[in-house]
């Protein structure tokens, strides 16, 4: 039976290594990178304990915990996005999550505890941040909602359809940048279609 | 001499970029800003195509998208498009057109000479005709038909261009940018409203680029300009262009194509040819303006019969005199202004006809005072000439019997009237209403949040068109939520008095018979529709059909009002009481590439790969597609390497060694919360409430109706923690299931869960070595005593966090390993490695077919929605004291009976021969191509190599009890028939020790 060392993770393989990041977009107006270790917790609170457990994500993150359909709070370390009735979505930024990876998972079963379910997705999803003055136009050829700044400004959040797959969608600041979250095993179907998009505007 | 028929100046076409283009093979000219038919014409060429059933000479009737004659086929090769209107095709440098529907040339086209069998080919020609033998309708008559009665060739190669879709939602859409969608649009964007305004031309402007106007002192296109200039400058503003709103669809919901590309030769890198706008607004302003309808004389369709309108287009925006000669017949005051502007371009106007005996009088005056002679009380009865119209023969409207006057003129200008276009309007579920005084349909009641303005509600003035696009714009914002103030009004100073005496058919020159042509992309003529009222057809609905007016690419734009009226005076009713047809989407033709968008091809749906798809892809596996996903089929060694080869090899060394499988792809579903176990003690047939941490369960659920659903695995991993697994399959239907259940039925349980699929790579190691190979690599104790059958841990695999389940597929011993997808790979790499000296290989769903057909396991085939428990032999796992999803239907007396359906293994007894999934088990008696007989059928087959014998899996009525019988397995379709042995489902370890070992 082989010993197992501490703190001797193999490093992580997302799902887009296996397509060209070169690929990527980088215009002058446009770019789309991917999240790399990604950090997303999902919380689920038990019905009889939502508010405690929306109270203990609040006080440990020092975010408010969101319980309005399509709100996402966030500061520079994490996002908490609203993903339904008494669940949430969060994340940790990148530097975080590669500085201190692991930790948005303890401190949130810390302080979730037995009030609801704390449930790593890290490896489940796949993250795009698409930036740039073209964003909203590239968004508007792959989902249906409305993303003028009157009706989606950042701190907002939607579970929609984004080139024919479930994503959740989060408004990071006014650029616009969108963080684009995927089913891992959609990432490179997704990848391809947001790039796509964004081709006529490799001059602008 | 090049462009003969061009103005020297005016139009909105510019001089100095001349462009050059090819029709028929022959070089022309043009400029930038013309059309392919203002090109044309501007080069004298006036024959553009024959027509659809008579191939008579067609030219060009109108200057805008309801062209039913001017069809060409645009481009070449896989660019080549057919049936594309001459009238909006937007000139570029290198464009080749080339005529259509004749043969050997445009000028002398063969089949002209069914001009002359015309009697016989009247309406309802093909139902008349074809109807004996039936079989040479198919065979003979289609071929024939579509031969000669024709529009353009499709290209054959694929189109080498991408489309897209584009979603936009907005307070307010402005439908067309002429005078009043101008005016809506400024009006709506300065009270603050997010404005779309769409427009099919180039330049804003509508009407005001085609006619003489002024507006507040300024000539109506600079106006035009300026107003377009302020809307581009607004934020709140979006401009579509070359963009056509083509249908009108619930909750507000319009569709717009916008033709990106069309105007170049190819599209720019990255652009789309053309890109569909699904557009959500509040509030729909519909200034789509009107179409003017053509009179119907004889010969009516002869090249050189133009709208009034459309001449006024060619010589205003275009530049171009579209002949040098000309009479105006109208009905109507607006056609006058087309002889005013083609006198003052220096065509020579010989006559104005006004059907009515009291023209206006200060219309007249300026005729007058133009030296152009005004004919009142006739019309053109017919038009003559060989492939050009030569001159026209008058009549008179009032019944009078004097001989016809003949005019020489190469250009005849016809305005019947001008209908609104309600297209729209009655797309949105509204019914368009008749309006005696402009002799046409209006707009009815609204039944969406939209409203028609100008030309496109009957009101035909200028003035009027944009006071009521300003008051509809200001009106439609704040009605979506907007306060402030109303803009200034625009101001007209000479307006139009628009008034008409329907004329809907002019009497022939001494009664012979003419053809006069109502709908002329269809050929459809006035006799055509009189004729189908005699036999009957006399519901709009119905004459339609019959005689295919309206349904050509144009939809009728031309002609529908026109039919309506001819078929009132045949039946004797007002136009009111006929109706009209309801009007579809799309408004103008939208390629099909529109509508699929980017999803073609590679893209058209997406793909599911597991975090090993990779590894699997340098190993040349050969992929099946499960759902989204793509699976490892079976893995090739080396070149020639069959299916066969390969699952055989994989299925012994499961059997044999150790082997590897993904089985990522299966559902998980994490649960949490007090409740939990009482949860799954619901969904599931069997018990849950006593399984122990750290164990793993098999368990069935069932639908509400009593059939089997799904079947899987679920583990205990904490106090209140389980994770379930589902088939690959029905990993979304189970989850939707259980959040019914518990948002609908059960909110009482406090319980959580959502899906884990995606966080978790699943790896199966099978076989005998299997423990073998994991000892060396993971870091708890697995020896049978510390870790049985049906247990489960946490634990690491070379430093990876794991899960470990001892469950088997396979029927060997086997585990199956989950670690975080992220070192999915990196797993699956190391596990090959630590097995490398025991010789692991991976194995593909293949020979995961095998193994579970061998081991009896049922799986998708036979849980086919029809099965019970009980047919499947797991009526045993019930749990009948308590209450459970499906429990009481399951016991419903059919479900019961004897002769249903159950599960069987079944082996070849011929040698060599594979069994066929579908094949039907019949008595030998029986023989191959008799029905009803069968007793069951087969649902998975393999050859086993463990048993070296054909196998299967299969459902037959009371195959529980006749386990020895022998049938006959055969598949009709394939003329086949092999003899099988029925034995128990399971061939392998019936007594399950080789799990358990």
């Amino acid at each position: 039976m082989p010993k197992t060392q501490a703190n001797t993770l193999p490093p992580r393989v997302s799902p887009l290594l296996a397509i060209d990041i070169d690929a990527m977009i980088d215009y002058k107006n446009l770019r789309l990178q991917q999240r790399k270790c990604l950090t997303a917790i999902q919380v689920l609170a038990y019905t009889s304990q939502h508010r405690a457990a929306a109270a203990a994500i609040s006080k440990a993150l020092d975010i408010e915990c969101p319980v309005t359909p399509g709100v996402c709070n966030a500061n520079q370390h994490t996002q908490v996005a609203w993903n339904g009735p008494n669940s949430w979505i969060i994340i940790a930024s990148d530097e975080e999550a590669k500085r201190k990876p692991g930790e948005l998972l303890k401190s949130l079963q810390k302080a979730v505890g037995d009030l609801g379910a704390v449930v790593d997705q890290s490896h489940g999803r796949c993250a795009l941040r698409l930036s740039g003055l073209h964003a909203r136009q590239v968004m508007a050829k792959n989902t249906s909602i409305d993303l003028h700044p009157i009706a989606f400004a950042p701190g907002q959040c939607a579970l929609t359809t984004v080139a024919h797959m479930s994503a959740l969608v989060i408004q990071v600041d006014d650029t616009p940048s969108y963080d684009l979250f995927v089913a891992r095993s959609l990432a490179r179907s997704f990848a391809h279609a947001i790039e796509h998009s964004c081709h006529e505007f490799a001059d602008d | 001499m090049s462009q003969q028929y061009r103005r020297a100046e005016g139009g909105r076409i510019d001089r100095s970029k001349p462009l050059s283009f090819t029709f028929d093979g022959k070089t022309y000219q043009g400029y930038a800003g013309d059309t392919l038919a203002s090109a044309l014409l501007a080069n004298g060429v006036s024959l553009l195509g024959r027509s659809f059933k008579y191939h008579r000479p067609r030219g060009v009737l109108t200057a805008g998208s309801e062209e039913p004659n001017a069809l060409v086929e645009l481009r070449t090769g896989a660019r080549k498009e057919p049936n594309t209107r001459a009238t909006t095709i937007e000139l570029f440098d290198g464009l080749v057109a080339n005529s259509q529907n004749r043969w050997p040339s445009l000028a002398f086209d063969i089949l002209s000479i069914n001009n002359l069998f015309s009697p016989l080919l009247s309406a309802g020609f093909y139902y008349k005709t074809f109807m004996w033998p039936v079989s040479f309708w198919t065979n003979v008559y289609e071929h024939v038909i579509r031969r000669a009665a024709g529009l353009g060739t499709a290209a054959t190669e694929a189109d080498p261009d991408f489309y897209e879709q584009c979603h936009e939602h907005c307070d307010v859409l402005v439908v067309g940018a002429g005078p009043a969608g101008l005016m809506a649009a400024m009006a709506a964007a300065k009270i603050g409203a997010r404005v779309i305004i769409a427009d099919e031309h180039t330049h804003l402007g509508g009407s005001l680029n085609s006619e003489n106007l002024t507006v507040d002192g300024k000539r109506g296109s600079d106006w035009a300009d300026l107003q377009a200039q302020k809307l581009a400058e607004m934020e709140n503003v979006h401009i579509l262009t070359r963009t056509t709103i083509f249908g009108y669809y619930d909750h507000n919901t319009l569709g717009a194509i916008e033709k990106v590309s069309d105007h170049v030769a190819q599209p720019a890198a990255g652009k789309p040819r053309q890109r569909m706008w699904t557009l959500y607004p509040k509030q729909v302003v519909i200034a789509a303006g009107a179409t003017e309808r053509p009179l119907i004389f004889g010969n009516n369709d002869k090249p050189g019969v133009m709208l009034a309108s459309a001449v006024r287009t060619y010589l205003n925006r275009y530049g171009v005199k579209p002949g040098n000669r000309a009479i105006i017949v109208t009905n109507n005051n607006d056609a006058y202004r087309s002889a005013i502007d083609l006198h003052k371009a220096g065509v020579q106007v010989a006559a104005v006809v006004d059907s009515r005996i009291q023209p206006d009088a200060p219309l007249a005056a300026e005729l007058d005072a133009l030296s152009i002679e005004l004919i009142t009380g006739k019309t053109v009865g017919a038009a003559e000439g060989d492939r050009h119209l030569r001159y026209a023969q008058l009549v008179s409207t009032q019944g009078l019997t004097e001989d016809p006057r003949r005019i020489d003129c190469d250009l005849i200008a016809s305005s019947g009237g001008w209908n609104p276009n309600v297209h729209l309007h009655s797309q949105s579920g509204a019914k368009p209403v008749y309006n005696e005084t402009i002799a046409s349909f209006v707009p009815g009641q609204s039944r969406q949040a939209e409203v028609s303005v100008g030309a496109a509600n009957g009101s035909f003035g200028l003035q009027d068109c944009l006071d009521q696009g300003r008051a509809a714009g200001a009106k439609a914002a704040k009605q979506s939520g907007f306060k402030g103030r109303l803009i200034k009004a625009a101001q007209v100073s000479d307006d139009d008095r628009y008034s008409i005496e329907a004329l809907w058919i002019a009497p022939t020159p001494y009664n012979r018979p003419y053809k006069q042509f109502i709908d002329q992309q269809h050929d459809t003529k006035a006799s055509d529709i009189n004729l189908a009222a005699q036999e009957g057809y006399d519901s709009i609905e119905l004459l339609k059909r019959y005689t295919t007016q309206g349904m050509a690419t144009d939809q009728g734009k031309t002609s529908n009002v026109n039919t309506l009226a001819i078929l009132a005076a045949q039946r004797g009713d007002p136009i009111a009481e006929v109706g009209t047809t309801t009007f579809r989407p799309p408004y103008v033709p939208v390629a099909m590439g529109n509508f699929a968008g980017h999803t073609v091809g590679y893209d058209f749906m997406p793909v599911r790969r597991t975090a090993i798809h990779q590894w699997n892809e340098k190993q040349g596996a050969v992929f099946v597609e499960a759902g989204l996903w793509l699976r490892a089929r079976y893995y090739p060694q080396s070149p020639g390497d069959t299916q066969y080869d390969c699952y055989v090899r994989e299925t012994n060394a499961t059997r044999n060694n150790v082997a590897m499988v993904d089985v990522s792809t299966l559902g998980k579903i994490d649960l949490q919360g007090p409740d939990t176990a009482e949860f799954l003690n619901r969904l599931y047939i069997n018990n849950w409430l006593k399984l122990p941490i750290g164990r793993v369960r098999y368990g069935i659920m069932l639908r509400e109706d009593g059939m089997v659903f799904d079947d899987g695995t679920t583990t205990r991993l904490g106090e209140n923690h389980y994770l379930m697994t589902t088939t690959t399959a029905n990993a979304a239907p189970v989850l939707a299931h259980m959040e019914y259940y518990h948002q609908t039925v059960w909110p009482e349980l406090d319980v959580v869960f959502c899906s884990v699929t995606e966080q978790w790579t699943g790896i199966a190691v099978a076989g005998p070595n299997s423990r073998k190979l994991l000892e060396k690599v993971i870091d708890i104790d697995i020896s049978n005593a510390a870790f049985p059958f049906m247990e489960a841990s946490e634990c690491n695999m070379n430093n990876i966090p794991a899960r470990l389940f001892r469950i088997s597929f396979s029927g060997e011993l086997a585990y199956e390993v989950n670690v975080p997808a992220d070192f999915g790979e990196q797993a699956w790499i190391e596990l090959l490695e630590a097995g490398k000296e025991l010789g692991v290989i991976p194995y593909g769903t293949e020979s995961l077919g095998t193994l579970r057909i061998e081991k009896g396991h049922v799986a998708g085939s036979e849980l086919d929605g029809r099965t019970t428990a009980q047919d499947l032999g797991l009526e045993g796992m019930a749990n009948r004291s308590k209450h459970f999803i499906g429990k009481h239907n399951s016991q419903r007396p059919a479900l019961l009976d004897d002769g249903r359906l159950q599960v069987v293994g079944m082996k070849s007894v011929e040698a060599g021969k594979n069994l066929r999934i579908g094949a039907h088990l019949v008595d030998d008696k029986i023989q191959l191509d008799s029905v009803n007989q069968s007793q069951g059928h087969v649902t998975a087959t393999t050859y086993s190599p463990s048993l070296d014998c054909g196998i299967a899996l299969g459902l037959l009525q009371d195959g529980a009890s006749r386990h020895g019988q022998q049938l006959d397995a055969v598949s009709p379709l394939h003329d086949e028939k092999i003899r099988v042995e029925i034995c128990h489902p399971i061939f392998i370890d019936p007594k399950g020790e080789l799990v358990r070992a």
